[in-house]
């Protein structure tokens, strides 16, 4: 297959894929970006959101929820370093529902403006990406 | 010379001991196999994320930070991240990191250093002797959890953003193997962007938004990274001390016993000797 490139999806803590596919989505700071083949070099850093990327075998499209990162595109490969990353299959909805809940709550108890807040804003999205990912 | 008695009970003694150690040891080296696990997953990122750091510097040509200004103020305060064990019977892992961190703040007034530890020893160690220690944390044995770091991180870049030190110096111990371990010392501020390569220059990369507003969020993490990757080589490094240390802490009490025995063998057949000689004696005088 010709037309596949490598893609990395590295956490600090494991590497979640790598592998070639055909395509892949990721949510880029300005908005998504698609990536295929022959890509030019892009240097991106990424909100929280969805990544998706699809295979060339038919295997079922891959999905994956990142908190933030960065995406970078190399003629040699495409890699998203991403401050954390899980498959959306592993992921418990009601869990994550409540997850995002609380953290909702909590961001109303602060005041706006300062760094707490700012930082729980930032957790609340990464629930809410989390939470609208596993719901499709 | 000691009674059988004595013996006995020493021997006891250096066989409970032993069986102390070897457990130690047993757990030490399954921790080990963790621990070294997570030194190889944390490489990738850290490799990673050099290199974007490298390809960014390169593009935005003279890179201009606050996590890279070099300030000089007039006492000079510097700050120190030690990176320590919370316990002992690991050999000699706590006192080389401790001293390394020692000889950073030699001959500098404590009230211009500040301590952010690591591991319940090196913070104790520096409390005792007069240092502020801003901020203590455990170390995590069950594994090092990025989000530790970036907290641990986080204070660590406050105390240099807000001034409180103009560098700030990250001890840690470097596992190179499970017998050999080092302890290193990076300055983490101001931070020092890698160095541009000219090989394999990537000419035009596309940045969204710009490089700069990038290295405004890229430069944090990559401070972040160099702390996980010191919290979990010390972890990984700590185990490997620990086995190592109990593992001939086991043959010392191995060679204990076995010395005892012999001396309680000695002692055993000394009296059985004495005593035969004392009937044969006996009979002697009866005749």
């Amino acid at each position: 297959m010709a037309n596949t490139f490598k893609l990395e999806i590295v956490t600090p803590e494991r590497i979640l894929l790598s592998d070639d596919v055909v395509e892949t989505n990721a949510p880029g700071s300005e908005g998504y970006v698609g990536i295929l083949a022959g890509h030019m070099s892009l240097l991106t850093s990424l909100r929280p959101g969805e990544v998706r990327a699809k295979f060339p075998d038919g295997r079922p499209l891959g999905r994956y929820v990142v908190s933030g990162g960065f995406l970078e595109v190399s003629p040699v490969k495409t890699t998203i370093l991403a401050d954390s990353a899980e498959a959306v299959d592993e992921i418990d909805l009601a869990q994550a529902e409540a997850d995002l809940a609380e953290r909702r709550k909590r961001v109303t108890e602060l005041e706006a403006g300062s760094a707490e807040h700012r930082s729980a804003l930032h957790s609340v999205a990464i629930a809410d990406a989390r939470v609208q990912s596993v719901r499709g | 010379m000691a009674t059988m008695r004595q013996i006995r009970s020493r021997i006891r003694v250096a066989k409970n001991i032993q069986q102390i150690t070897k457990a130690m040891k047993l757990v030490a080296a399954a921790r080990l196999r963790r621990a070294q696990d997570a030194v190889a997953a944390a490489r990738p990122y850290s490799s990673s994320i050099r290199d974007v750091v490298k390809s960014v510097a390169m593009a935005a040509g003279t890179v201009r930070h606050p996590l890279l200004r070099h300030t000089k103020s007039a006492d000079g305060k510097v700050g120190v991240l030690l990176v320590a064990g919370d316990r002992g019977l690991c050999g000699s892992y706590n006192t080389n990191a401790t001293r390394s961190a020692m000889d950073l703040v030699r001959g500098i007034d404590p009230a211009n250093v500040r301590m952010v530890c690591v591991g319940a020893r090196g913070a104790t160690f520096f409390r005792r002797r007069g240092y502020d220690v801003v901020a203590e944390y455990g170390v995590q044995a069950a594994g090092t959890t990025f989000a530790r770091a970036q907290e641990v991180a986080s204070v660590a870049r406050n105390l240099f953003e807000t001034g409180q030190v103009d560098t700030l110096h990250l001890v840690f111990t470097r596992f190179i193997s499970a017998m050999t371990q080092r302890s290193e010392v990076i300055t983490l501020f101001p931070l020092e962007a890698p160095e541009a390569e000219d090989a394999g220059v990537q000419a035009n990369v596309e940045f969204e938004p710009s490089a700069d507003e990038i290295l405004e969020t890229l430069l944090p993490r990559y401070v972040d990274a160099l702390v996980y990757q010191a919290l979990v080589e010390s972890t990984a490094s700590f185990f490997g001390a620990q086995m190592t240390s109990m593992s001939s802490a086991t043959d010392n009490a191995g060679k204990m016993i076995s010395t005892l025995t012999l001396s309680l063998n000695r002692a055993r057949q000394a009296t059985i000797t004495k005593e035969i000689s004392e009937i044969v004696g006996g009979a002697e005088a009866l005749k």
